[in-house]
């Protein structure tokens, strides 16, 4: 087993990783910039170890930076977290040089998996479906207008090196095709240094369907469960659940097989996750596969009791699953809500700041990842994520209801965040019906940003 | 402690299959201080005093890989973190150093020398001139030169050849001309 852990990440998951390498007896090294020197991670750890500047290029990005703290430090292995180089096969595989265990897959793995179009090509291959588009590269414009006669509109042209939304357009009809084309390669290009695109079929408003999958080095790879995290804006994922309501247990089982069957073609180890989009009439398609551990994944320990990160420890040390897939029951509901620093009434911008007072709730099934103590300073130089409030309860209502009990609860003062907002969405009608595809925020939002002005107004009387 | 040879030999010996990489240990008959290659650029060295060098605590300190946090002295015998106050031979009792801190200007290994066989850039009592070479960092066979940022004389040498250096971490003190 590792003695000592470099933690190559910050915030709520830096916290998480240092947290179970406590519990495991291996001594946690918290890399940090300048900016995180007296972050929570940072000064909890047994050791932190400032790499760079607050830019993560300079710092978290920094690759060179990260792997001489990790030599010199004596750090067996190091834990990405999610983001930054957790993704990134050129890093892993500079771990695998310097004899320093990356916490993940091989680089092979998330090379494989992180080229879109290879993934689908591999999947369709094995059986896996993909929703239905090109086989290879798109040539031309002509090229693309043939396959979207061949699927049918709407389209998507997608960037197969691309990732948080970019490098994609979508044309309804033939006029839209040489357009979205264009534009679609030159953001690709630009974003990713990779213009290549492909196309595939546009499923509308369709709801997002993920799988955890947990493998071993043994050739052992299980899934825990599915994750509902169709709630988004602008495709960042605001509330997650497990297991996913919608599913009717027919539907739930092909899914989790084929994530599988998905898992076992990529030759998967490590924590990882195999995302779906399930249209209108349940019929799922393979988009892609993360792999790291994702944000939401308290969801799926809160209903498996699964601890993944400490696999993920324990698979990098070679030791194989603590749990075979007749241990995985799925027990109860559980629900998660990422707290940003953020002004929901104000389009939703970052605000960095201090943390005056903080009081976050407690109680029965009730957990809170998140890096943030009062005196804390949360600045502008990365994501606005300062928490996550997780719920668990024996069924989805009574979820509901506490995590309502739970975000009424939270007081964080001194930057606006998104609780409140947050909070409205629990009483939302369709919400709460399961009515939820990944639309939702766009036609739910004026709506719940009314009733936040209108409380709002109320209280000032 | 007992500073016969045996006892010595097997604490050497201990030292040498842990994963530690600086040892120090000190009470009234002796101390003695053990550091691997690793912890400094050259070889190990074990220094044993068995006269009394008026030590103001007599714990024995067992240093883990140190990272820059703590500014160590320029000598390789290992500083207690809580200077002495009868400290005429403890060399990290030093007195506050005026002048103005050059900082690592990226996180890596520090190298007093262009090479392990060339003199130093700079020794203590070194006049240098604003823009100089005082020092590389290294990180990944990256090598950065560190540039003085002002003219003067270099009074203290914080961080040890080979030893690593956190972004910022200060790494000589110059006393401007």
């Amino acid at each position: 087993m590792f003695k000592r852990i470099l933690i190559a990440n910050r915030g709520e998951i830096a916290m998480r990783v240092l947290r179970c390498c406590q519990e495991m007896g291996i001594e946690g090294v918290v890399a940090c910039s300048t900016a995180d020197r007296e972050s929570l991670p940072a000064q909890m750890a047994a050791q932190s170890v400032c790499i760079g500047p607050p830019p993560a290029d300079k710092s978290y990005l920094n690759e060179n930076a990260l792997l001489e703290a990790a030599k010199r430090l004596h750090c067996d292995a190091i834990h990405p977290g999610y983001g930054f180089l957790s993704e990134n096969a050129a890093f892993a595989e500079k771990c695998e040089e310097a004899g320093i265990v990356f916490i993940g897959p091989s680089a092979n793995i998330i090379r494989r998996m992180g080229d879109k179009q290879t993934a689908r090509s591999l999947m369709r291959e094995k059986g896996v479906p993909v929703v239905p588009g090109s086989a290879g590269f798109l040539d031309s414009v002509e090229h693309a207008l043939a396959e979207a006669e061949k699927v049918g509109y709407p389209v998507l042209l997608k960037a197969t090196a691309g990732g948080g939304g970019r490098g994609m357009r979508t044309a309804f009809d033939a006029s839209e095709v040489e357009k979205a084309f264009s534009e679609a390669q030159a953001e690709a290009q630009a974003a990713f240094g990779n213009g290549a695109l492909y196309l595939e079929k546009l499923i509308l408003n369709p709801r997002h369907i993920e799988v955890q999958i947990l493998g071993d080095k043994k050739g052992n790879i299980i899934q825990l469960g599915e994750r509902d995290c169709s709630l988004q804006r602008r495709k960042q994922k605001m509330l997650e659940e497990s297991p996913a309501s919608c599913l009717d247990d027919k539907t739930r089982q092909a899914i989790l097989k084929t994530a599988v069957k998905a898992a076992k073609a990529a030759g998967y180890y490590s924590a990882g996750t195999v995302e779906f989009v399930l249209d209108k009439d349940k019929n799922f398609y393979f988009i892609e596969m993360n792999t790291r551990i994702q944000v939401e994944h308290p969801v799926t320990e809160m209903v498996t009791g699964v601890d993944l990160v400490r696999e993920q420890i324990r698979v990098a040390a070679g030791l194989k699953l603590s749990v075979k897939q007749s241990d995985i029951v799925i027990n109860g509901h559980a629900i998660e809500c990422r707290i940003n620093a953020e002004d929901p009434t104000n389009g939703f911008r970052p605000c960095p700041g201090k943390i005056n007072f903080l009081h976050f709730p407690g109680g029965n099934g009730v957990r809170i990842d998140s890096a943030l103590y009062a005196g804390a300073e949360i600045s502008p130089f990365y994501d606005s994520m300062v928490g996550k409030v997780i719920v668990h309860a024996p069924n989805r209502l009574e979820a509901l209801r506490r995590m309502r009990r739970a975000l009424l609860e939270t007081v964080i003062d001194g930057i606006p965040v998104n609780t409140d907002f947050l909070y409205l969405i629990l009483f939302d009608p369709d919400f709460i019906m399961g009515k939820v595809d990944v639309s939702f925020m766009d036609t739910h939002m004026d709506a719940l940003l009314k009733y936040q002005k209108d409380s709002e107004k109320k209280a000032d009387k | 402690m007992n500073w016969d040879l045996k006892t010595v030999t097997t604490l050497i010996d201990r030292f040498d299959k842990s994963s530690l990489v600086e040892l120090s240990l000190e009470d009234e008959e002796g101390c003695i201080s053990l550091k691997k290659s690793d912890a400094f650029v050259p070889a190990t060295q074990a220094v044993v005093t068995p006269a009394a060098v008026a030590p103001a605590v007599a714990m024995p300190s067992v240093v883990a890989p140190a990272p820059a946090v703590v500014a160590p002295a320029a000598q390789p015998t290992a500083p207690e973190t809580a200077a002495s106050e009868n400290d005429a031979s403890s060399a990290a009792a030093a007195p506050a150093v005026n002048g103005t801190e050059v900082k690592a200007p990226m996180a890596g290994t520090f190298y007093r020398a262009a090479s392990p066989q060339d003199a130093p850039y700079v020794e203590v009592g070194q006049s240098v001139k604003k823009g100089d070479t005082i020092g590389l960092i290294e990180a990944m066979k990256i090598m950065s030169e560190i540039p003085a940022p002002v003219s003067g004389v270099v009074r203290k040498i914080l961080i040890e050849n080979g030893e690593f250096a956190e972004f910022d971490a200060p790494i000589i003190i110059i006393e401007e001309a």
